[in-house]
């Protein structure tokens, strides 16, 4: 074979496999956050106590390391990102159960969710339509996940409301820093595999999602 | 939440520290270096996400 149409032919095949991947990852992730939507549904009618929430949250999490790497090629791996994104989203009722007890909670869970979904579709068609690579933010962003991690702990017995004002903050735009960094990897053909593509970008929005309902709560209650 | 939830959950946060520190260790090393502009083009769309959340606190 001549190698000049080797040269031709190889990124015509990317694109299209770059495509496909872009394809399917938001099928996927529509169909997921679909999912978690009715499994936090089902948490908050059925009055889910945080012990709970936490271990549903922990297995999500075990399923997102260990499973996940193992079936990731195959047709199970599917399976295993519902049960990931539906745990997780499980994990979300006693959060939800709080928000719409109080005053106007469902209005702020609303506008949460909306928020949410204007963050997500903007930023995610930003990165689509200027096609830049944003992975030069991966050192980055992942040591930054790792101070608010580090933050998250303290803030657990020391409550101090700024702290926890600032860490939602912070969650909002390390994330925000996420959604682009993962989309471009995407298009620049640094993810291939859209199981984790939308894994990745599930808990881009959930985390998104959790802070700044946390920031509405508190700006909703004077 | 009462102790030994903040307990769990601190260290199931701990774990993931742990777990996610050869990550960033490695995207460190591996991540290419900025360049003149691309610092630029991901801070703005973040500080429009900003500018959106203060705005959604204003009205809620």
């Amino acid at each position: 074979m001549n190698p000049t149409n080797i040269r031709v032919v190889q990124p015509a095949t990317a694109t299209l496999a770059t495509n496909k991947v872009i394809r399917n990852t938001y099928t996927l992730l529509a169909m997921t956050v679909l999912f978690s939507a009715l499994t936090a549904t089902l948490a908050t009618v059925v009055q889910v106590g945080p012990g709970l929430s936490l271990v549903s949250t922990i297995v999500a999490i075990g399923l997102l390391w260990l499973v996940l790497p193992r079936t990731e090629d195959s047709a199970a791996g599917v399976g295993v990102v519902f049960a990931v994104t539906g745990l997780l989203g499980f994990g979300l009722g006693p959060m939800l159960t709080y928000y719409l007890s109080i005053p106007g909670g469902s209005q702020t869970v609303a506008m949460a969710f909306g928020g949410t979904a204007v963050i997500f579709g903007g930023l995610s068609l930003y990165a689509l339509t200027t096609r830049r690579d944003f992975s030069f933010m991966g050192g980055f962003l992942f040591t930054g996940l790792l101070v608010l991690l580090a933050a998250s702990i303290a803030s657990l017995f020391f409550s101090v409301p700024a702290l926890s004002l600032a860490l939602s903050a912070g969650i909002i735009m390390l994330f925000s820093g996420f959604i682009l960094f993962d989309t471009s990897r995407m298009i620049h053909g640094g993810e291939t595999n859209y199981l984790r593509a939308t894994v990745s970008l599930y808990i881009n929005i959930l985390n998104i999602f959790t802070s700044l309902l946390h920031l509405l709560g508190i700006g909703s209650d004077d | 939440m009462d102790f030994w939830l903040k307990l769990a959950t601190a260290l199931f946060l701990g774990l993931m520290v742990v777990l996610l520190l050869p990550v960033a260790k490695r995207m460190q090393q591996q991540s290419p270096e900025a360049k003149p502009g691309d610092w630029h083009a991901a801070l703005v769309p973040v500080a429009l996400v900003v500018l959106f959340v203060l705005l959604l606190v204003r009205c809620s």
